[in-house]
């Protein structure tokens, strides 16, 4: 039943192939496939031709446990071209881990005339069946996932020191080795003949005292601090006025405050 | 409460504050007082103009119905007919009317009130007595009715009196200006003390039950008084009030404040103003005080309000002498008098409690900006008020065989009704009172207080009230402790109790009389002492009333409450020794110096789904722990986190990845440290350390503070090559993600706990919540911290009062997150001591402000987060908490119908039933992959010396958990998914309408199919059947339920 189906699949292929000609090249177009014979709802992958790179088909809507290499042969029963590079480009998972979610991959052949081949055809072929090619279909299943997952967190304890005491051993020589590369760097001239000159740091550092803390007998430069007092009349005058935008801006500040807690009281989205 | 326990005024007066008073006070609606004055102004002229030509006998209140006006005392023609007066002849005379502005005595709509005074000549010098006055009054009320009626549109009846609830002496509201009549020549005040009888009680009851009685009628005598000087005391009221406009401010704030807490009742205008009317005759309110000095001189004032003396509103008026203050305090628990009439005679020293419990709350909080709303503005429903509540109804019928007691100085079923009332309430304080701080009985029945010309007055055979108490820790109490055996007081003790009281020793050698109402401390002993005094000293039925709590079925939830106490006390007690032992651990290469606990199973917070304990296991293999076999679901076994601290070392190195290994090497050894000489079982993996301590698993989690200083450096190094946007950087992130896990969770764990010991409600509110969540299908969508975090603001919020059980914070949970404005304000969480101080709080909402645009749509602010985004970045997203806040309204409206209604429902099990008719698609679970469900068979932990030593079990894997995270993942951009984590067996799918028809793009081709060149919809068949795919062995069936 099967190699009937991909026989007449072929056959569909070759005949319309010659009938293409008249293509909008920056159109959508979509391939059907189902998964299995249990698994039987009709999905669309979308191709579209890569506008940056002439010799490029984007393919998207892939559902991740699908893969490249179906994708790839799925391609191969309607348009035999020779594929130079395919690669996975995203996956729309919210983690974008490639195993996740639908993929979206680009598929470059060696000859430009293979994309327009491809987007013509992909329509009227199909749907086809994602088991039949596959040997040994691995669906993802989030039980066998988690508990595999659960198993790999508990490796024996020999191990765990196993890799921790080699992670360390390595570790031990990298920074043996880092030390020993920075001592020759600035004892031994390089092959240029330059010694690395570094800073050496202070014995201690000096205490810094901010304003406040300097103590009050003189003070530290000897200055004496100057008293602003406000003598003139214009001063006392220039004074009143700050202050009374002051306050005339702090009161304008509560205002706002309190508009604002007022708009939230009568808020009410729902 | 004594002045001194108030903290002194620390906050000086604010702009912001004045501001703030000065912008809720009531936009006067000039329009509306000018109408009510011309409205008020037709009146007198009318009625002092009117030759209505009317002779009639007093006691005919049948002429009025055939003028289609239904004399209010209609259906009390044969008290009327047993009365008698000199003057029997009612005919009509034009009066003296007077029009008073009541902006500050009566509530905000009735702005002018009109005074009628019946013409001396109507009244005869003894028509005080029996009903032959109101009779005549209300004669006079249907005159003018009728003289009003055609040239006004709307006019009806009003309960009168000084409570606004007095049918006997009823108002007219004519356009909404409220007709009083008055009479000034009546009598004397002096005539109306509370010692001197004015109805008897033969005249309204017939001479049946109280042949010749002549009793004493305080109350009847005060509802006369208030008819006699309505007009005096308003005026001078409003005489008193009108110069300081500040006073009427905080007047008008003190009342809002009041009936947002539903004290409105019976703290009415009236009493309210004659109270701060007292305090400016004292000369304690002044002219020139600011708002902040005179709210707080009332409050004080209010707080420290007398109930065993007797106060007068002039103090400089002559005083009563001492016998007749002696009678007022016997019959009234609170007295304000002027010139006889008891201002406060209706309140209730239960109401007084209240009212000064909740003032005293909001005292030293006023002059805060923040905390301004919760006191003056914002209302919460009635039942979150209190923490145990029940419905009580009555029915006049079944208080036939008490009319002796409560007929008298009643006029009718209503006065007869709320005697009773008052004399439930006093049993109530004599038989239980131990058991409660106060407690408040509100009439909730739809009583409405107008009623139409053509309409008889109610009868109001039935009443429903809300018995609500604030509990103390003795509510649960199972006996009831009375005085020394073989005393005068023993034996009235007996009598009270009916005989039902046995001695009892204690462990102090004495010996009481006791009552024993059940072996151990349950909800069923109020309920039972309450049910003891209805039955057996009023007589009345077991069914009228009935107790409203979360649960009807008391047996098996109070089975479960043992069951969840159980199980925190013995994480609990596990805990402390396993930190005993890994304190005391030797020969490692570094000390454990500190063991802190970070866990919901320690303080309860977290159901115990299905048991705190590990699950056994059979499975036979050489390892000390059980993997999870293929395509089997393991049991679930949860697992205690537990972080650690070394002692300081300085030998980690500089890379995190080193100290990590380091760090897993040492969990090796301290777990053959514990193997073999605390012969616990232990496992050590990579990341962290599992041990199992009386049966309980725990999480061990070493926390390096070297890797935090390391991270810091990677950060410094980013910072000073000049990078840009730390934030979004990778060692940013991992800095940021570090400080999270290891430092903000948990000291924020730290302050939960200890919320949680100072209140014992927390753990069972968290835990309902959680469920509740979860029967909304809304697991998941709010961190765990974040749930816990809304429980201890509900509960500590400023300016109510604490709730004292998982009833009133549940209630005041759901109350918060209905009405909380959350795109406009964040939720400012403080516990207690730490909270925040309003300038600190003015900060934060002034960076809030600023921020809001990149805040989530939930802003939680705590000590540990002062942004408010840290726990909710990621969710609810605005959609949920919509759906959130929409489910936490219909679950109070619940609550609210279940407190009120006919019918007491099983609260608990209605809150948490699932509703899958919003969902677009239904994902049906296994049943045995639900593994977080209420266990069928209790685990139990292994007996203390049993040599054989558990296995670790498959901890911490939840298949439907791990199913959610990957749908979310896979489906994020198309759909949403909604699960129960407590025992759901379904999952609801919403598909994103946006989604729904897209254009033709390969960049939103994603689970879609073509349907034309220009479009693509969403292939929902396909996103089912990869749920099917990702889901074998967990989901049994998928169901599309709208195309």
């Amino acid at each position: 039943m099967d190699c009937c189906k991909k026989k007449r699949v072929k056959k569909i292929a070759k005949r319309k192939a010659e009938k293409v000609i008249h293509l909008n090249p920056d159109s959508l177009r979509y391939l059907r496939f189902r998964i299995s014979s249990k698994y039987t709802t009709e999905r669309h992958m979308f191709l579209k031709k890569d506008p940056s790179k002439e010799n490029s088909v984007i393919v998207s809507n892939i559902p991740s446990f699908v893969g490249e290499e179906v994708v790839l042969a799925v391609l191969k029963q309607f348009a035999p071209f020779e594929v130079e590079d395919s690669f996975v480009q995203r996956s729309s998972a919210a983690d974008n881990s490639l195993g996740q979610g639908q993929l979206t991959m680009s598929v470059t052949f060696e000859k430009p005339e293979a994309v327009i081949q491809v987007l013509a055809l992909c329509q009227d072929v199909g749907p086809f069946t994602i088991t039949d090619f596959l040997d040994d279909p691995d669906f993802p299943c989030v039980l066998n996932d988690s508990t595999s997952l659960y198993k790999k967190l508990f490796p024996s304890e020999e191990k765990i020191q196993e890799m921790a005491d080699a992670y360390v051993a390595k570790y031990d020589t990298d920074q043996a080795e880092a030390r020993k590369e920075a001592k020759r760097k600035y004892s031994e001239p390089d092959e240029d003949g330059w010694i690395t000159v570094t800073k050496v740091k202070k014995a201690a550092k000096s205490v810094k005292l901010k304003k406040e803390d300097v103590p009050l007998i003189g003070g530290l430069n000897g200055k004496k601090k100057k008293v602003d007092l406000a003598y003139y009349t214009f001063q006392i005058k220039k004074n009143r006025q700050e202050k009374a935008q002051e306050l005339l801006k702090k009161f304008e500040e509560d205002r706002k405050r309190i508009a604002q807690l007022k708009q939230a009281r009568n808020f009410r989205p729902m | 409460m004594e002045t001194d326990e108030l903290p002194e005024d620390v906050l000086p007066m604010t702009n912001a504050f004045k501001l703030l008073c000065e912008e809720s006070a009531p936009k006067q609606n000039k329009k509306e007082l000018e109408k009510q004055r011309q409205t008020a102004k037709k009146i007198k002229t009318e009625v002092e103009a009117s030759k209505l030509n009317l002779k009639i006998e007093y006691k005919n209140l049948d002429f009025w119905t055939e003028h289609d006006v239904k004399h209010p005392l209609h259906h009390l023609q044969k008290a009327v007919d047993a009365t008698s007066s000199r003057v029997s002849e009612f005919k009509w005379v034009a009066p003296k009317v007077t029009v008073q502005e009541t902006l500050s005595t009566s509530n905000t709509n009735e702005k002018v009130q009109i005074f009628i005074e019946i013409p001396s000549e109507l009244i005869a010098d003894r028509d005080f007595l029996n009903l032959t006055y109101p009779t005549k009054r209300a004669h006079f009320l249907c005159a003018v009715a009728k003289i009003l009626e055609k040239k006004f549109q709307k006019i009806e009846f009003t309960a009168g009196g000084i409570n606004r609830d007095d049918p006997i002496f009823p108002d007219l509201i004519v356009d909404r200006v409220r007709v009083g009549i008055y009479c000034n020549e009546l009598a004397k005040s002096k005539r109306f003390a509370p010692n001197i009888g004015n109805l008897r009680p033969a005249t309204v009851f017939g001479e049946k039950i109280f042949k010749g009685a002549e009793i004493a009628t305080p109350k009847f005598n005060q509802r006369m008084l208030w008819s006699l000087l309505e007009l005096e005391l308003i005026q001078e009221l409003e005489k008193q009030i009108k110069p300081l406009p500040t006073a009427r401010l905080a007047l008008f704030l003190l009342r809002s404040a009041i009936e947002n807490r539903h004290l409105g009742d019976t703290f009415t205008p009236v009493v309210l103003t004659v109270r701060v009317v007292r305090l400016i005759k004292n000369g304690q309110i002044t002219e020139k005080q600011e708002i902040l000095t005179v709210l707080k001189v009332i409050f004080k004032d209010f707080i420290n309000w007398s109930t065993d003396e007797v106060e007068y509103l002039d103090i400089e008026e002559e005083q009563l002498d001492d016998e007749l203050e002696e009678e007022y305090s016997q019959h009234f628990d609170v007295n304000l008098i002027w010139k006889h009439l008891n201002i406060a005679g209706n309140l209730t020293k239960n109401q007084m409690a209240r009212m000064k419990k909740e003032l005293s709350t909001c005292y030293p909080l006023l002059g805060q900006v923040y905390t301004f709303d919760p006191i003056f503005i914002e209302k919460s429903p009635l039942f979150a008020q209190y923490d145990s509540v029940a419905r009580l109804h009555v029915n006049v019928s079944q208080l036939a065989p008490l009319l002796a007691e409560y007929g008298c100085d009643s006029v009718d079923n209503r006065d007869v009704i709320s005697q009773f009332v008052r004399s439930l309430e006093g049993r109530i304080e004599k038989t239980m009172s131990e058991r409660y701080e106060y407690l408040s009985i509100h009439e909730v029945t739809d009583s409405s207080a107008t009623w139409k010309l053509t309409d008889y007055a109610s009868q109001q055979r039935e009443k429903i009230f809300l018995i609500g108490f604030r509990t103390t820790a003795g509510w649960k109490n199972p006996l009831t402790v009375g005085p020394s055996a073989q005393t005068e007081e023993a034996k009235e003790f007996r009598e009270l109790w009916k005989e039902s009281s046995e001695l009892r020793k204690f462990a102090d050698t004495r010996i009481c009389e006791c009552v024993v109402w059940s072996e151990k401390p349950s909800d069923k002993v109020p309920r039972a002492v309450l049910q003891f005094v209805l039955q057996k000293m009023f007589d009345l039925p077991a069914t009228c009333l009935s107790w409203r709590s979360l649960t009807t079925n008391s047996t098996s939830a109070e089975a479960d409450q043992q069951n969840e106490k159980k199980s925190q006390e013995a994480v609990f007690k596990a805990y402390n020794e396993l930190s005993t032992v890994l304190r005391g651990l030797k020969g490692l290469p570094l000390m454990i110096t500190n063991v802190h606990g970070i866990s919901g199973y320690l303080r309860g917070t977290e159901p115990a789904y299905p048991s705190v304990f590990a699950a056994t296991s059979s499975w036979k293999s050489g390892d000390m722990h059980v993997v999870p076999e293929p395509g089997k679901i393991p049991l679930f076994s949860p697992a205690v986190t537990v972080h650690v601290k070394l002692e300081f070392s300085g030998k980690w190195g500089n890379d995190v990845e080193a100290i990590r290994r380091l760090t897993s090497s040492l969990y090796v050894k301290i777990a053959e440290n514990l193997r073999s000489v605390s012969k616990l079982t232990a496992v050590a993996t990579v990341d962290q350390l599992f041990v199992i301590q009386s049966g309980i698993v725990f999480k061990i989690v070493v926390v390096n503070d070297r890797i935090l200083t390391i991270l810091e450096e990677d950060v410094q190094k980013l910072k000073d090559s000049g990078a840009a946007r730390i934030e979004s950087s990778l060692p940013g992130m991992r800095l940021a993600m570090w400080k999270k896990k290891f430092i903000a969770e948990p000291l924020l764990q730290m302050s939960l706990q200890s919320f949680s010991t100072s209140h014992k409600f927390f753990g069972p509110t968290v835990q309902l919540f959680k469920k509740w969540l979860g029967a909304k299908l809304l697991s998941g969508q709010l961190n765990e911290h974040i749930i816990e975090l809304l429980v201890v603001a509900a509960i500590s919020k400023k300016g109510c009062v604490e709730p004292q059980s998982t009833w009133s914070s549940f209630a005041r949970l759901l109350d918060l997150i209905a009405t909380h404005p959350w795109s406009a304000r964040p939720l400012i969480v403080g516990f207690g001591v730490k909270s925040f101080s309003e300038e600190e709080r003015s900060k934060l909402e002034e960076k809030f402000v600023k921020m809001r645009p990149v805040l989530p749509p939930m802003v939680v602010i705590h000590e540990e987060d002062h942004l408010g985004s840290k726990f909710t970045r990621e969710n609810p997203q605005g959609i949920v908490l919509n759906r959130l806040v929409a489910v936490a309204k219909e679950a109070l409206k619940l609550m609210e119908k279940h407190t009120i209604g006919d019918k007491s429902i099983d609260l608990e099990t209605s809150l948490l039933t699932e509703n899958l008719s919003p969902y677009d698609a239904i994902i049906h679970l296994e049943p045995a992959a639900v593994v977080r469900k209420k266990a069928l068979l209790e685990r139990r932990p292994p007996p203390e010396n049993s040599k054989i030593r558990q296995k670790l079990p498959v901890v911490e894997l939840d298949p439907v958990d791990e199913l959610v995270y990957q749908l979310n993942n896979n489906f994020h951009q198309v759909a949403m998914f909604f699960y129960n984590k407590y025992g759901g067996h379904h999952i609801g799918v919403m598909f994103k309408p946006t989604e729904e028809e897209v254009p033709a793009k390969i960049s939103r081709c994603s689970l879609h199919k073509s349907v034309s060149d220009s479009s693509l919809r969403l292939n929902r068949a396909e996103i089912l059947e990869d749920v099917q795919i990702m889901g074998r062995g967990i989901v049994s069936d998928v169901q599309l339920k709208r195309e």
